[in-house]
């Protein structure tokens, strides 16, 4: 049904979207998965339903595929819903696949042949052939524009029956001169030049030696600068004039030049006309400074290809219309064929219009020579050719067809350019004198030959690609090696190694000759030829000592401190190492600046006052802490602020410091608890080597009773302790002391255990001090220098030993006297029982020793 | 110049200050080298009496500030610290302040079990002798292993709960060495008090 005419596809293809987008919206307002489906789904009509349904689809979905000759296949049992959209997907694919390529095929219909380009087989190595294949064949369904690889320089199948057997440079002997000395200006004549003075000599006078020449001329000058400064457009190219419409191409007489007598011939026509056309097409791929192939020129009424190889040397001879300030030339885009004419022929050009930077000023939305052509002419230019090999003779007629093409339009395409660039210009014609200005410029260009840039290579070392010294000394070698081998061979950097493999076998610096082919695909013949040179250069590149990597990061990571440092810290040196990453010690250090005293006292307050909101909560015991507490979080804040508050402020501020200074940190209260505990000791180690001292001084000598009395004196000074038990008044009745019935061991125990009952109240309980042993007797030194006197049984109550001694008032946390009882308790155990289990254990014979 | 200031002598790092030798001994802020004694800060140079138990007479030691003040809890510091949250083997604390100097920022440490109380080490339990929210004095013995947290110990008469709050919220206050007393309700809790004299008795009406 669809007939070949498209306005019954787009209203096919408009009904089929509004029935498609209808029935998405159907579907989306069926029950979905987990909103609606599984209640639904339980009524069996409705499941019933959606499985007909699902079966139908797919009977319509298969016949579609069907329709559309589609290969992949839908399994009729749908068990795995993912693999049927996969299988959907597939169908989709190809089915946009084989659209692209018809649409490919109807827009390529002006091409004579397939575009599917093979190469000739002699520029490339064999296994070329396979890759520019592909290379050409994936561009068929992505795009519509042919590949832009300017390296894998192919030539169409046309021009399969002309080859490039030699070399233009060696064929036609063509000088070419690729060292690194200057570029010789090959002007000949120069014609049309304008009669003035000889370039003004001053003659320098240097500080240090004789005199210097110096002359405004110099040989990088361009050899009608003179010309191009005092060039005016004549007055006919700045009229609105006529458009000529073009004659159609194939009424056009196409003149082949290729000979000094032809070239004569145009030189002459040309002079005579009033405007031309010129274009040049260039080769850079097998030469290194480039070679030019081809110069078009079309006149209103012939367009003229001329073949530069046979006459390479008497190129120049086109100078003179060239030069020819009466003479409009016009070209399209012109910057690189200024510098190929210069380079190649000597010809410069005066009195050129630039039609790509009229259409920039112009503000066209494209600015190439086909849109040009498309927007005037109605025709397409074939873009492909320019990326093909135009050296190769006999240049194919589709080749001629498509260069004469570039500038038969040309001239016409002026006109209407110029006609709009007026239209568009003021009075004064600015856009119009733009033009000419730049095109002017482009003019001025001078040839210079590329230099070697030693560190050209630096533009491959990117922030993810980074390499060692080993493979950027392998990356400069080979970039060096590379432009010397292009420079002798006369090839370009892109045939004798391409970018990218460069980069290759510099990163992965093979060790066998082999890596270095297998990093190439497809291997270049230099490659091949120059092996060794390039396996040696891996090798002194392996053999390089690793050096380590500089992090060339913009930021490097500082120290958390860092910041902080530079802006506090006036002391900023590297010896400093009490630096830590405490904001308490980045402090302002110069005391004497009292704004900055004040914010570290504010400082100071404020984590006293957090301290402080810790330990004292809001409680109503200390409402007038909370209070205070309050003030000073009000005073803290405003004080940096209002002025009229400052006066209050800055009081409750300072009757809060003081408050402050007042209160007692718990650090403060241990210190207090430590020294009194430490004076006491000190005082007890005082009183402790009195009595040593004291005691020492005693002899045999002294009377008995003088030594019994001391140590009664020493118990009585110490704080009587006025809860005296009723066993230790007995005691002291008798006149003896406990510490005299017990051991020294016990004793001792007794002493220490003694010191640790201590209340809170703070009350120290005597204690009495420890007599040091001089003696190793058994019995307490109380009992040998007692005053045992005998006892007064007459008033002796009996009844005080049945009592016992209540500690009821003393606060034991080791419950010592537990513990003793316990100890004493068993002790009375042993004594008792002391066969049954001391005879199991020999170490208890001591123990009970005495008790035998 | 304010009168805080007195006319002490300014020291920059590395600057030699002393002879080591019999009397300086180096301090804090100071380094021992080669026989000399140089400053390793900035600060002024302070020349104090050393604590009891060195055999050198004075400590020479570079201050930045007047008041002794330190950034870090070191080892055997007197730290006051906030218990945060106890576990059955350990309580986990918030290091305040060292000495007499508040810290700019907390530090974690960790008062484990055996270290609470210096007899019957094995027998105590955590909640018996802190609870969170109390402030305790405790000794720093040691660095965590993850070197996260230091390690306390109140193991010492003076050392132990000094502030708490009751259950009802309220001030607790001590009563003896094992038990506080809410200021308002009365009931007594279980606690390791320290040793410390209230010497804010008259600020506040307990």
């Amino acid at each position: 049904m669809v007939s070949n005419t498209p306005p019954d596809a787009k209203a096919l293809s408009k009904s089929v979207n509004v029935a498609v987008a209808r029935a998405i919206k159907s579907a989306n307002g069926l029950p979905k998965i987990g909103d609606n489906f599984e209640l639904v789904a339980s009524y069996p009509a409705f499941s019933q339903l959606m499985d007909a349904e699902r079966v139908r689809m797919i009977e319509l979905l298969k016949r579609l595929l069907r329709h559309g000759n589609c290969k992949t296949k839908i399994p009729s049992p749908i068990r795995d819903n993912d693999e049927f959209f996969d299988r959907l997907i597939e169908a989709n694919d190809s089915i946009l696949e084989r659209v692209g390529n018809l649409l490919d095929e109807a827009e390529g219909i002006r091409k004579p042949e397939d575009v599917a380009v093979p190469v000739s087989t002699e520029d490339f190595a064999e296994s070329t052939t396979a890759s520019s294949k592909t290379l050409f064949k994936i561009p068929l369904t992505q795009g519509r524009k042919a590949g832009q690889q300017r390296k894998a320089v192919a030539t169409l199948p046309s021009a399969s029956g002309s080859k490039i057997l030699k070399k233009p440079q060696v064929q036609y002997s063509i000088p070419v001169d690729n060292s690194a000395a200057p570029f010789v200006p090959k002007l000949k004549i120069k014609h049309h030049s304008r009669p003035r003075k000889s370039g003004n000599v001053t003659i320098a006078d240097d500080a240090n030696s004789g005199r210097e020449w110096l002359s405004d001329e110099n040989e990088s000058m361009h050899p009608y600068q003179y010309e191009l400064d005092y060039y005016e457009p004549p007055a006919a190219q700045l009229e609105l004039g006529t458009v000529t419409d073009p004659l159609p191409v194939e009424e056009t007489p196409l003149v082949y030049v290729d000979s000094v007598e032809k070239l004569t011939e145009l030189r002459d026509i040309l002079n005579k006309e009033k405007e031309f056309a010129v274009d040049v097409e260039h080769h850079d791929y097998r030469s290194f400074l480039g070679l030019t192939c081809l110069v078009q020129i079309s006149t209103r009424t012939v367009d003229y290809i001329i073949d530069p190889f046979p006459i390479w040397q008497h190129m120049h001879i086109l100078n003179e219309p060239f030069v020819d300030p009466k003479i409009l030339k016009v070209f399209h885009g012109s910057n690189k064929d200024m510098e190929w004419l210069q380079r190649d022929f000597g010809i410069y050009v005066v009195n050129m219009f630039d039609t790509g930077r009229a259409m920039r000023l112009l503000q066209f939305p494209k600015f190439s020579l086909q849109y040009l052509v498309q927007l005037y002419c109605n025709e397409s230019l074939n873009k492909e050719y320019q990326l093909t090999d135009w050296r190769i003779r006999p240049l194919p007629s589709d080749y001629q067809t498509y260069a004469r093409c570039d500038t038969h339009y040309l001239l016409f395409c002026y006109d209407k350019l110029r006609q709009r660039l007026l239209e568009s210009s003021n009075e004064r014609k600015n856009l119009i004198s733009a033009v000419y200005t730049a095109s002017r410029e482009i003019c001025l260009t001078v040839y210079s030959k590329p230099q070697f840039d030693a560190d050209g290579y630096d533009r491959f070392v990117t922030i993810r690609k980074s390499l060692n010294n080993r493979q950027l000394f392998a990356l400069k070698e080979l970039w060096r090696w590379r432009d010397e081998t292009a420079r002798t061979n006369d090839e370009s950097c892109a045939y004798v190694l391409p970018d990218h493999m460069l980069l290759q076998i510099a990163e992965a610096l093979p060790r066998e000759m082999q890596g270095i082919l297998a990093c190439c695909n497809p291997i270049p013949a230099l490659v091949k030829t120059s092996l060794h040179e390039l396996h040696r250069i891996i090798l002194a590149a392996r053999e390089r000592p690793l050096e380590a990597k500089m992090t060339l990061t913009k930021n490097p990571p500082t120290l958390p401190t860092d910041a902080r440092r530079s802006s506090l810290a006036w002391l900023n040196t590297p010896h400093d190492h009490s630096f830590s990453k405490i904001d308490e010690e980045i402090r302002p250090l110069a005391r004497g600046d009292e704004s900055r005293l004040e914010a570290v006292v504010e400082k100071q307050y404020s984590r006293l006052l957090n301290l402080m909101d810790t330990i004292c909560k809001e409680q109503p015991s200390i409402h007038l802490f909370a209070s205070a507490v309050d003030a000073a979080k009000q005073a803290a804040s405003p004080n940096k602020g209002t002025s009229p508050n400052k006066g209050t402020s800055q009081k409750q501020a300072t009757s809060l410091k003081r408050s402050f200074a007042d209160w007692a940190s718990p650090y403060d209260c241990y210190r207090v608890a430590v020294t009194k505990r430490e004076e006491e000791e000190l005082k007890k180690r005082a009183a402790e080597s009195e009595q040593t001292a004291k005691k020492s001084k005693w002899s045999h000598h002294d009377p008995s009773s003088g030594r019994g009395s001391k140590p009664r004196e020493i118990r009585s000074t110490p704080i009587e302790d006025s809860s005296e038990t009723a066993e230790e008044k007995a005691e002291v009745a008798i006149g003896i002391d406990e510490e005299m019935t017990l051991t020294d061991r016990a004793l001792r125990k007794r002493r220490k255990n003694e010191k640790g009952t201590t209340d809170v109240a703070f009350n120290l309980k005597e204690t009495p001090a420890e007599p040091s042993q001089m003696k190793k007797g058994k019995w307490s030194d109380e009992t040998r220098h007692a005053n045992i006197q005998p006892v007064d049984y007459s008033n002796f109550a009996s009844d005080i030993f049945n009592q016992k001694p209540s500690k009821a008032g003393t606060f034991d946390p080791h419950r010592t006297s537990s513990v003793r009882r316990g100890r004493g308790g068993r002790r009375g155990g042993r004594r008792g029982g002391g066969g049954g289990l001391d005879r199991a254990r020999p170490k208890t014979q001591s123990f009970g020793g005495r008790n035998k | 110049m304010t009168a805080t200031t007195s006319e002490k002598k300014i020291c920059v790092p590395g600057e030699r200050l002393f002879a080591d030798g019999e009397e300086h001994r180096s301090g804090k802020g100071t380094h021992s080298t080669h026989g000399f004694i140089y400053a390793s800060v900035a600060g002024f140079l302070h020349v104090v009496p050393s604590p009891i138990g060195e055999e050198k007479a004075s400590t020479v030691e570079v201050r930045r500030f007047e008041d002794d003040d330190h950034a870090v809890p070191f080892l055997g510091a007197i730290v006051t610290a906030k218990v945060l949250n106890i576990g059955s083997r350990f309580a986990k604390c918030s290091i305040v302040c060292v000495g007499n100097s508040i810290l700019s920022h907390p530090f974690n440490a960790q008062l484990r079990r055996e270290d609470i109380q210096a007899t019957e080490r094995d027998k105590v339990e955590v909640q018996k002798c802190v609870r969170p929210a109390d402030v305790i004095l405790a000794r720093v013995i040691g660095l965590g292993d993850n070197q996260t947290s230091f390690y306390l110990s109140t193991a010492e008469e003076e050392l132990g709960v000094v502030f708490g709050t009751s259950d009802a919220g309220f001030k607790l206050i001590p009563i003896s060495w094992t038990h506080m007393q809410c200021s308002l309700t009365g009931d007594k809790e279980q606690r390791k008090v320290a040793k410390v004299p209230n010497l804010n008795l008259k600020t506040t009406s307990s």
